[in-house]
């Protein structure tokens, strides 16, 4: 297979005014904004003491407080999940790139570390802005997670300090560690920087879900001195699972739009093919993380119910409800998205072809789940019918019991995703083994039997039986996905293990619409972390700390969906801008020796 | 050049549909504001530590202490050891109060601050002998002696020693007068 070489090709310039202009647009709406003040009623009840709380917030004229913080917290939130996850893939496919013998993994991986380098400093500055807007605006609050967390500002420092040198001995030091031993060192190095990464995140996740489902703490806010405690609160482990497997399928979506825009600005078919090839391998990282993820997403509104019910009903019924509508949509879009694109990849190869009567078929089903998940139903109960029935919903898994119809979509739409996986891969390969054919009806069988089961075991605890067992059916219907899928992969190494080829892959030959399915999966991505991040942190409604420490401010209510909304958006386009900047700042490097 | 703007258009486009598909699919609803502030702890069912709060809330804000009793630059002494310090205090010959016991120290700091002047805090020009502390029951502060019991009770807790609170007496008291 030859190697793309690409070069630096006709640049785009001027992108670097609209970053600045989006960056004030934004500054701009952090200082308007609605401003109302819940008035507390003065008068309290006979034999009662009132304790007002001490002076705890800051004022700004004319700056939400809350807006601006919400935004800050939100971009560095988005950049460091792109600089933690970009160097857990990059340091796979080094290894890749050094078990196979392949240089083109190496480039690539060296390509996609370089993307996150930039972006880090971008991180560091955001970070360090939040925390002058916190200590700005919310000094009581601070305080008081000072007196429980100071012991781990150190460490968290010191490891900021260890992955900000091992990231530029890694990415600096790829030239000159490149054969035999130095190349071990420079995995190792690879290796730290990861550790420290999660390591890092880790920690202000522990921060985070104390304000949730704060731990070691009595119910007055009183810390009883168990820091452990407070670190390893309910909802600490679920969501740095969510996080990390959420940050991948991020990072991936973000390096693929890169891929995309050099893609479409590329000058030559060797650029073209590179980036061509780029945008394929980051956008199978994005999807095969975004697979489990529900997964993960289920543990963790397991554990919100199981830590209080309270919250989990806030979470899933009355008004949050209709964000889990609006996510289903992106969701589809992103399946959508991610299933065209790899439709369109057939086309790079002639033996392709083969497959394309079946693409409409796939789709077809696909647009159908889409529509099913869809249709509304938990949002249409009130706040108080969700509560009337809550008595009733199985103790931990509740909610999700509402869901059966969703649950068969969304394994479905999971599933045909991955056909389309299997078709892309095929799309030159000629099985040569005797077994050819039973092989191929073995996985149509499992596949087959797939989607029957899957559909059998909603319908039936679904709508058949006591609310208690409805949920009981989504654990055995991802099961029985997680097995079809590695079914399905065994059976194909093996099949096509010494295939024939039936053509050279054509990278590069994709049409540029193609590109834009990338472009729109990054949007969402980003968009959909934005608004459900707004989530898990609004369903602490009018508490800094959930239960402890109430926010006293005039910004304690919960704002509508809209309005969280138009939030969220200024904020993707906010950072999508800045990183479109640094996609316009790596193409304009000239690139280094090694590409 | 085209490039990049139609590639930024397509992302804001994007982005502007998502939002405008909220816009037109969910209910404008405003959520209903917090519920009033669950400030009042009623005293029948107050715990020790209950009471302690209510003083940690008291010294950090309606009394005012926490401006000049802090532990770095205050302009008073540090009190995070002072139901430690009061014996000493009573035992100086400067001591001119009533008090036996650290609780009653910090009460009558309250309300007699001259009663014993930390040497070197004294009102310029008096040599030690008028306290610039204001009197914590008077205007403009004007705690009740509920909220000075409180802060007491608190400032012994910081001190290590544990509070001595007669919390039954105190809520007798509170809830014969009130305050
Ligand atoms: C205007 C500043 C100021 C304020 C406000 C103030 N203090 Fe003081 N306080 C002082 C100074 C100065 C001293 C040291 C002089 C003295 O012993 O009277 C002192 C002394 C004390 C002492 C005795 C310290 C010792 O080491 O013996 C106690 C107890 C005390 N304050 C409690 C309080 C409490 C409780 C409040 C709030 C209700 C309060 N103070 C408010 C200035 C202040």
């Amino acid at each position: 297979m030859t190697t793309p070489i690409p070069h630096t090709g006709r640049r785009t310039t001027g992108g670097l005014f609209l970053p600045f202009l989006l960056t004030a647009a934004f500054l701009a709406l952090a200082c308007l904004g609605p401003d109302p003040a819940h008035a507390a009623d003065p008068a309290g009840p006979a034999g009662a003491y009132q304790a007002a709380s001490p002076h705890l917030y800051r004022h700004i004229k004319g700056v939400n407080p809350r807006v601006a913080v919400w935004l800050v917290a939100q971009l560095h939130l988005w950049f460091a999940a792109f600089v933690l996850a970009v160097p857990a893939f990059v340091l796979v496919m080094e290894a890749a790139g050094v078990l196979r013998k392949d240089e083109r993994y190496d480039r690539l991986a060296f390509e996609f570390i370089r993307l996150s380098t930039t972006a880090y400093t971008l991180t560091a500055a955001f970070g360090a802005v939040l925390a002058a807007v916190l200590f700005a605006f919310y000094p009581g609050l601070i305080k008081y997670m000072s007196r429980i967390f100071s012991p781990t500002f150190a460490p968290y420092l010191l490891l900021f300090v260890v992955e900000n040198a091992c990231l530029y001995a890694y990415r600096f030091g790829w030239k000159t560690m490149r054969q035999g031993r130095a190349k071990l060192v420079h995995m190792g190095i690879g290796g730290l920087l990861n550790l420290t990464g999660i390591a890092i995140m880790v920690i202000a996740n522990a921060w985070t879900t104390f304000m949730m489902s704060p731990g070691g703490v009595y119910q007055s806010g009183l810390f009883s001195g168990r820091l452990w405690e407070a670190i390893n609160n309910p909802l600490w482990n679920p969501l740095n699972l969510h996080r990390f497997m959420a940050n991948i399928a991020f990072g991936g979506s973000i390096v693929a739009a890169y891929a995309a825009y050099r893609f479409l600005g590329a000058g030559s078919d060797g650029e073209r093919a590179h980036y061509d090839w780029m945008g394929y391998t980051a956008n199978f990282i994005a999807v095969a993380a975004l697979l489990p993820l529900p997964f993960a997403g289920y543990w963790l509104t397991a554990e919100i119910y199981a830590y209080s019910q309270q919250m989990g009903i806030t979470l899933m019924g009355g008004i949050f409800g209709w964000l889990f509508i609006i996510q289903a949509v992106l969701i589809g879009a992103l399946f959508l998205s991610a299933n065209y694109y790899l439709w369109c990849g057939m086309e790079r190869s002639d033996g392709g072809k083969r497959y394309t009567p079946y693409i409409k078929y796939i789709a077809f089903v696909i647009a159908l789940c889409f529509l099913v998940w869809f249709t509304p139903h938990t949002p249409q109960m009130r706040p108080s019918e969700v509560r009337a029935i809550g008595g009733q919903y199985h103790p931990v898994l509740g909610p999700l019991g509402l869901m059966p119809a969703k649950n068969i979509a969304v394994n479905i739409m999971i599933l045909f995703t991955f056909l389309s996986f299997l078709l892309h891969r095929r799309s030159n390969l000629e099985a040569t083994v005797r077994w050819a054919a039973f092989g191929k009806a073995a996985q149509a069988a499992i596949f087959s039997a797939a989607v029957l089961n899957i559909t059998f075991l909603g319908v039936y605890y679904g709508y058949f039986t006591n609310t208690v067992y409805k949920v009981a059916s989504s654990v055995p219907q991802v099961v029985t996905t997680i097995l079809a899928i590695a079914a399905c992969t065994a059976i194909d190494a093996v099949l096509f293990r010494g295939a024939k080829r039936t053509g050279p892959v054509r990278w590069g030959k994709m049409p540029a619409r193609s590109q834009y399915a990338l472009v729109l999966l990054a949007v969402s991505f980003t968009w959909l972390m934005g608004l459900m991040g707004f989530v898990r942190s609004a369903i602490r409604q009018h508490w800094h700390v959930y239960g402890v420490v109430r926010d006293t401010s005039a910004h304690a209510f919960t704002p509508s969906i809209t309005y969280a909304t138009r939030v969220v958006s200024i904020g993707t386009v906010v950072f999508m801008a800045l990183m479109v900047f640094i996609f316009y700042l790596n193409g304009r490097k000239r690139d280094e020796g090694l590409l | 050049m085209k490039v990049f703007y139609r590639y930024a258009a397509f992302a804001v486009m994007a982005v502007v549909f998502y939002t405008a598909f909220v816009e037109l699919v969910a209910p404008d609803v405003t959520p209903s504001p917090p519920p009033p502030e669950e400030e009042f702890v009623d005293i029948g069912k107050m715990t020790v530590e209950e009471f302690i709060i209510i003083g940690e809330r008291v010294f950090k804000g309606k009394g005012s202490c926490a401006l000049c009793h802090k532990r770095v630059r205050g302009r008073a002494p540090w009190l995070g050891e002072i139901a430690v310090t009061a014996a000493k205090r009573m035992e100086d010959p400067r001591y001119r109060g009533k008090a036996t016991n650290p609780h009653e120290y910090i009460l009558e700091s309250m309300l007699d601050p001259s009663a014993y002047v930390v040497p070197g805090y004294g009102k310029k020009g008096t040599a030690d002998t008028v306290s610039p502390m204001p009197d914590a029951s008077k205007p403009p502060v004007g705690l009740s002696r509920f909220e000075m019991e409180a802060v007491a009770a608190y400032l012994e807790t910081i001190s290590g020693r544990g509070a001595t609170v007669d919390l039954e007496r105190i809520k007798k008291e509170f809830l014969s007068n009130g305050r």
